[in-house]
């Protein structure tokens, strides 16, 4: 049975582990990957606990059709509540360790507690270790993999790393595979460091069966053939480019470049240290913008002599975040942690809404349509955003708005199709797979039923699949509503609308949306899905879902 | 004089499987393809050909049976299960003759020869029976399934066209100094 997959329970506190096979049901409601993940998160997040704290729970998966060939579009998601958004956060990494936790034999893994001194997991053939990781405390991503290669005497061992800035909970820290790939948004290093998991290694030789191997095969290459040539992938870079690109390009327009080496050396550090390359950037333009606005002073800064073209600067910034010391203790919170110190006028200074916002979002943009971005923070696709900018998958706006057939219209609502599609592709195990039909040859939904009936010999329609995406995303929706209650915080960015200047809304798809009209849409979304003026719904909605476990526990 | 008879040279017997480890990116696709073609399980541990790397300095060198002529794997052989099969040029092992002793592995300088512990079987490639599986996956065109006579022609042409100085302001050859 290629469904007949583990799932580990992972107590840190009392260093044991439990394994249990993955329901069948929960295949047939979830899929796998990022839906059984929300699910799992749902069931075992104690209510209102700290991101930062003992009680998160982190769950690391793959979706059922990982290590199955699928190279540039396989990926591992990290789940758990966010440090930086207080909510829960799904964190996508591509690379092959999705593959190897699957041939370790493991399909989730549900990491509690926390340990009492460092370690790292090392899971092979159906077994996990803990193995002490006093030594590695305070080392960077690569002394890290080198000093586990070592320890393990294997140099073919796949690893989720943290970086110091992991170790010493800096908000924005991203977790790294051995390849480079980092799971970069939402703070996911931070989470694991705060447990004292310095990495998770996985090697197995256990198989991972394929219902129909000589089909899929032809099917996989008829895929690649017509993608390949096509699609330039920039969150897989390794894997059919030689060059090899750890760290993606940024965006942030208005920094300052300085010389390519000293450029080179500080994404060196960054990528080392193991923060978010992006959100670093942008703290950094924005501590420099501070200075010069005034409201960091030379005596907050010690004696780092702050200067836009001096590259020392900068590493000397991103030293103390990663120590989280001295200005860092207040940077690591992220802009909105640290602009409650450092006061709303603040943020003002930030270099743009659009960096704000990225930092907060945990998923990369599509990679065929950078400017097509989602509201993902929010899980929110407002309408005049996609007039703005028409999607170009326009098989899946057929799914979405002619097809859902048998699908409860209250239900389902309005769920964008590339939202639905994300969503299918996650539990996939896939990441970036946003490809227009005309490319494919078909729609989008039919080559995730055909891949699935291939590999896992499950017949799931496209009814389904659609189904299954929003029960997954209603119960992220639904932990976000329980936790967003207790710390009083809104489960939206309107915070970073709640300043005295104006930000600078830069020509892009956030232009003239004001505060009001996002709230307008907010509420209209939510009315249109089945959630009430106060985004609170009643069990008979859960019920629709068949998720009405959850019911308990949102209570 | 009579006319002399020229084979093809495209003809499947006389090709053989080769890698250009530059190309080579160490995506693995054609370990896992390789497993899935050969098992019908995705099982790196089970592919017949092997991705080695030293990632951190960029090599990847894909290693599989380079079908010798002379094998050790077939010298080893105590019970002849191990031939050569003149129609693919390629080695092949017998295994209603074979008992699993696992010299063949110990013989192999390559590490080419590998044993499945569940069906307790020795395995090793089969060219696929003349259409490599992991060719027809690797992108990058690292591993190509080529006529032996045009093994050295790419490396030739790039050397021709590094010696003539193409791309340099100055043709070294043409210029006449």
């Amino acid at each position: 049975m290629a469904l007949n997959r583990k799932l580990a329970y992972i107590d840190l506190g009392q260093k044991k582990t439990i394994v249990k096979e993955i329901p069948y049901e929960w295949r047939r409601k979830f899929l796998g990957g990022r839906g059984i993940s929300a699910y799992l998160l749902f069931r075992h997040l104690p209510k209102g606990s700290d991101p930062l704290g003992p009680g998160n729970v982190v769950i690391i998966s793959t979706g059922v059709l990982g290590g199955t060939g699928f190279g540039p579009f396989e990926c591992t998601g990290i789940t758990s509540k966010s440090p930086l958004t207080g909510l829960s956060a799904f964190s996508p990494v591509t690379g092959h360790f999705a593959g190897e936790m699957r041939w370790a034999g493991f399909d989730h893994l549900v990491i509690t507690g926390k340990s009492r001194h460092p370690v790292y997991l090392y899971i092979h053939d159906g077994k996990i270790d803990f193995k002490t990781a006093k030594n590695l405390k305070g080392k960077s991503i690569s002394e890290t993999l080198g000093n586990i290669r070592k320890d393990l005497l294997d140099e073919d061992v796949r690893a989720l790393v943290v970086g110091p800035a992991g170790e010493n909970r800096v908000c924005f820290a991203d977790v790294s595979t051995d390849c480079g790939h980092r799971a970069g948004r939402t703070g996911m290093g931070a989470v694991l460091g705060s447990k004292n998991i310095k990495a998770v290694v996985c090697r197995g030789a256990r198989d991972v069966l394929v219902k129909r191997p000589v089909d899929l095969l032809a099917y996989q290459k008829e895929i690649f053939d017509r993608l390949l040539p096509i699609i330039h992938l920039p969150h897989a870079p390794s894997t059919f480019e030689k060059n090899e690109v750890s760290i993606r390009d940024m965006t942030v327009n208005s920094f300052q470049r300085a010389d390519r080496d000293s450029e080179m050396a500080l994404r060196h550090l960054i990528a080392e240290s193991g923060s978010d390359l992006f959100s670093t950037r942008c703290i950094l333009e924005w501590v420099l913008r501070l200075f010069q606005a005034g409201i960091i002073t030379q005596k907050k800064i010690r004696d780092i002599p702050l200067s836009r073209n001096n590259i020392a600067t900068h590493m000397e910034v991103v030293n103390r975040i990663t120590a989280n010391k001295g200005i860092g203790t207040t940077l690591s919170l992220g802009p909105l942690g640290a602009s409650k110190k450092l006061g709303k006028e603040s943020l003002s200074c930030f270099p743009s809404v659009i960096e704000l916002i990225q930092m907060y979002t945990e998923a990369v943009a599509d990679p065929l349509a950078p400017a097509q971005r989602d509201i993902s923070f929010l899980k929110v696709n407002n309408n005049a955003h996609e007039k703005s900018y028409p999607i170009k998958t326009t098989g899946m706006r057929v799914t979405d708005r002619c097809e859902s057939g048998s699908i409860d219209r209250r239900t389902m609502g309005k769920m964008p199709g590339r939202k639905v599609s994300e969503m299918v592709a996650n539990c996939l195990g896939f990441n970036g797979f946003h490809v227009p039909e005309d490319i494919l040859g078909m729609p989008l939904f039919s080559v995730y039923e055909k891949l699935l009936d291939l590999v896992t010999g499950l017949r799931v329609k496209k009814n389904d699949l659609a189904e299954i995406a929003h029960r997954c995303y209603a119960t992220e929706r639904l932990l976000n509503l329980r936790e967003s209650s207790i710390h009083g915080r809104p489960a939206s960015i309107t915070e970073a609308f709640d300043v005295p200047v104006g930000l600078r809304m830069t020509k892009s798809c956030w232009d003239g949306l004001e505060l009001k009209t996002f709230q307008r849409l907010v509420s209209r979304y939510y009315k249109g899905k089945g959630w009430d003026r106060k985004s609170m719904v009643k069990l008979r909605f859960f019920k629709n879902l068949g998720i009405e476990d959850l019911w308990v526990l949102l209570k | 004089m009579g006319f002399v008879e020229v084979k093809s040279r495209s003809s499947i017997s006389d090709r053989q499987l080769v890698v250009d480890p530059k190309k080579c990116t160490g995506c693995r696709q054609c370990e896992i393809v390789c497993s899935i073609s050969q098992c019908g399980v995705s099982n790196p541990t089970k592919s017949r050909i092997r991705i080695i790397h030293w990632r951190n300095k960029g090599i990847f060198i894909p290693i599989s049976c380079q079908q010798c002529e002379d094998a050790p794997c077939m010298t080893a052989c105590p019970r002849e299960a191990i031939q050569r099969d003149t129609g693919l040029n390629r080695v092949v092992v017998d295994y209603d003759r074979c008992i699993s002793c696992k010299i063949c592995v110990s013989a192999c300088p390559f590490g080419a020869m590998g044993f499945d512990p569940q069906d307790q079987k020795i395995f090793k490639c089969n060219l696929c029976d003349g259409d490599p599986q992991c060719v027809r996956f690797c992108y990058p065109q690292s591993i190509d399934f080529t006529d032996p006579g045009r093994l050295q022609y790419p490396r030739i042409r790039n050397a021709a066209l590094k010696y003539a100085g193409f791309g340099r302001k100055t043709h070294v050859v043409f210029s006449g100094k």
